[in-house]
């Protein structure tokens, strides 16, 4: 019973982190129907650039040690806005009209070629910027020691999930984006300029893709592969929470988080499998997901 | 006389064009064994092995649905081969391939209940999970072997023992080429006939055809019980072919990725191009593999999307142009 401070922590720290991620691939999805498999490689190049930069930083110069905290958001802006506005101008926007998983399957082989591509910039050798998460210190939270930038962590998934939120309810941007949403076609003739507001869209996922691999790397090992693992997280949450709904995506995260925090607590082996077992019993009760809206079918 | 016969026969059906490229295709392939050196052989007889699993996406796909998950069957029909003979010591080939299809049959069988009521990306996704659930099972329990999987040793074929210590031989090649050769059969006959007719009313208009009194649930269970079992079949066969299976090789999510991208390179337009799309994707990748070692993912990537951007009906449009 002691540890249940512990669980609560550990699993809002996990989910956020979950959220990160998921969040831009819902929202690409929400927009453009585009389930986008190359996401896990927007993270991890997100993440070794980082890595990159800050231990660059590291070795050369040993003043003013928090500026390491600028690296994360310049690594995500710049591979976020040239991968992602590449990837929709000369690969999605030949194929928008074919079959969902066509695209799916052009995403999975930008996907292959990304992780090969970071393997000869970057080389296999294993990254460890473990520095900025040591600037920060540690905190006590209810007589726990706990990191202060996981934490950070927790405001910055909350940040995202306000910013949405307030873009889609307030602002004409975001009334816009709605009408896109619900009626691709109908928008257009009525002038919105659609194509504009799906490179938008697609660039400022794969921004929040490479956000989430820049804010961890920090906390991990930054090695190949690790693209892979964070995609069919995911997918998972994503999946869970109902495709294209971001507050839907952040009770997923949450739900997921919980249920692999308590495993890993009582019983670690079934670590992986728990992930996609609570996805598969969330499904079998509500076929679209928590929120997702039930597809209008043709006759 | 024997004119009139034939004509008969292909009047009822029992003889056509397709029948005969098929029997076609299995002496060349049998024939091949004498021609080609071992590599190639050892590489068509695997792309035969995966083939199975992409024969099984076709049917999915004529259906309208798609995978992405189908490495969890894959994995099944192998680890059903491994564990037989590595549990219960038996080495007779027939019997292992028996249990492979009997748990691809005894599992699709029951998880079709619940997977039959999604489509589209729900489908694929949801297969997606089944299948990271049983490589997380896998991965961690001891005693399925964990990451490091089963070896086989000798088999049997109906009790004689194969004195060959090469895995590839005569009779692990004409078996996997005859058994394969024998579903793309059954494939065929079972795409003409009304139920597999139906398959592409249901991919047309799903409500339109359940108007027509077609049970569009049933129909999908249906296939996919017949396309998990050819997934198990291709795994037993995997592992007869290579000896030793893993987890990682198998169930995770990227194998059924690449399944899933053979799958739509070969098109569903007729029952050759899955054979023929996985033999091609195999030689590229161990040609890739070979002579770019470290950057082949980049080289399938970039056929991939090159394929899909060309070859937009897959590789089956170049043999079988659909007529308009």
């Amino acid at each position: 019973m002691a540890s249940i401070p512990f669980i609560i922590l550990d699993s809002l720290v996990y989910a956020s982190w979950l959220f990160m991620v998921a969040s831009g691939l819902t929202l690409i999805y929400g927009v453009m129907k585009v389930l986008n498999v190359a996401h896990g490689s927007l993270y991890a190049f997100g993440a070794y650039a980082n890595a990159w930069l800050i231990g660059w930083y590291f070795n050369n110069y040993t003043e003013f040690e928090f500026l390491s905290f600028l690296f994360i958001p310049i690594s995500a802006l710049v591979i976020g806005i040239i991968l992602g506005f590449l990837i929709e101008k000369f690969f999605l926007r030949k194929i928008y009209f074919r079959d969902e998983i066509v695209v799916v399957l052009v995403t999975y082989g930008l996907f292959l070629i990304f992780e090969d591509a970071m393997k000869l910039i970057f080389g296999t050798t294993s990254y460890l910027p473990y520095q900025p998460r040591m600037l920060l210190g540690n905190i006590n939270v209810l007589s726990i020691p706990y990191v202060i930038y996981d934490l950070a962590i927790i405001g910055i998934a909350a940040l995202i999930w306000f910013l949405f939120n307030f873009i889609i309810k307030f602002t004409k941007i975001g009334k816009l984006l709605l009408s896109v949403i619900n009626d691709r076609e109908m928008s257009s003739a009525l002038g919105i300029n659609v194509n504009k507001f799906f490179i938008y869209t697609f660039t400022f996922g794969c921004l929040l893709g490479c956000l989430g691999g820049a804010v961890s790397a920090p906390m991990i090992s930054v090695v190949p592969g690790i693209g892979v693992e964070v995609i069919v997280l995911a997918f998972a949450v994503v999946v869970t929470g109902g495709l294209g709904s971001v507050t839907g995506a952040a009770i997923g995260a949450l739900f997921i988080g919980l249920a692999r925090t308590i495993t890993i607590f009582y019983a670690p082996q079934l670590e992986l499998f728990i992930v996609f077992f609570v996805m598969a019993i969330i499904l079998s009760f509500k076929p679209e997901g928590l929120f997702g809206s039930k597809e209008v079918r043709k006759i | 006389m024997a004119v009139k016969k034939l004509e008969r026969y292909k009047m009822r059906g029992l003889i056509n064009k397709d029948k005969l490229l098929l029997i076609a295709f299995l002496f060349t392939f049998i024939s091949f064994w004498f021609l080609l050196p071992d590599y190639a052989i050892n590489t068509i007889s695997l792309s035969f092995c995966n083939g199975l699993v992409i024969l099984g996406l076709l049917l999915l796909m004529r259906a309208g649905l798609i995978s992405f998950g189908h490495g969890m069957y894959y994995c099944l029909g192998g680890y059903a081969v491994a564990m037989t003979y590595n549990f219960l010591q038996i080495k007779e080939v027939f019997v292992l391939i028996a249990f492979s299809v009997l748990a691809g049959f005894i599992v699709s069988f029951f998880l079709g209940f619940f997977v039959r009521r999604f489509r589209g990306i729900f489908f694929a996704m949801l297969n997606l999970a089944l299948s990271m659930i049983l490589f997380g099972i896998i991965v961690k329990s001891i005693s399925l072997g964990s990451t490091d999987g089963f070896g086989i040793k000798e088999l049997t074929y109906f009790n004689h023992a194969i004195e060959d210590e090469k895995r590839l031989n005569i009779f692990s090649y004409l078996l996997i080429v005859i058994l394969t050769s024998l579903m793309m059969m059954i494939v065929m006959t079972f795409l003409k006939s009304p139920s597999g007719k139906i398959l592409e009313a249901i991919r047309e208009n799903e409500i339109r055809s359940s108007y027509l009194g077609i049970s569009i649930n049933k129909q999908i269970h249906k296939i996919y019980i017949f396309s998990s079992t050819l997934a198990a079949l291709g795994g037993g066969l995997m592992v007869i072919l290579i000896g030793h299976i893993t987890p990682e090789d198998t169930a995770y999510w990227t194998r059924s990725g690449e399944f899933v991208f053979v799958a739509i390179l070969s098109g569903s337009l007729n029952v050759f191009a899955p054979l023929i799309g996985s033999l091609f994707f195999e030689f590229i990748r161990s040609y890739a593999l070979f002579y770019f070692p470290n950057t082949w993912q980049m080289i399938i990537g970039v056929v991939l999307i090159l394929g899909i951007l060309y070859l937009p009906e897959g590789i089956g449009s170049i043999f079988n142009k659909r007529k308009k």
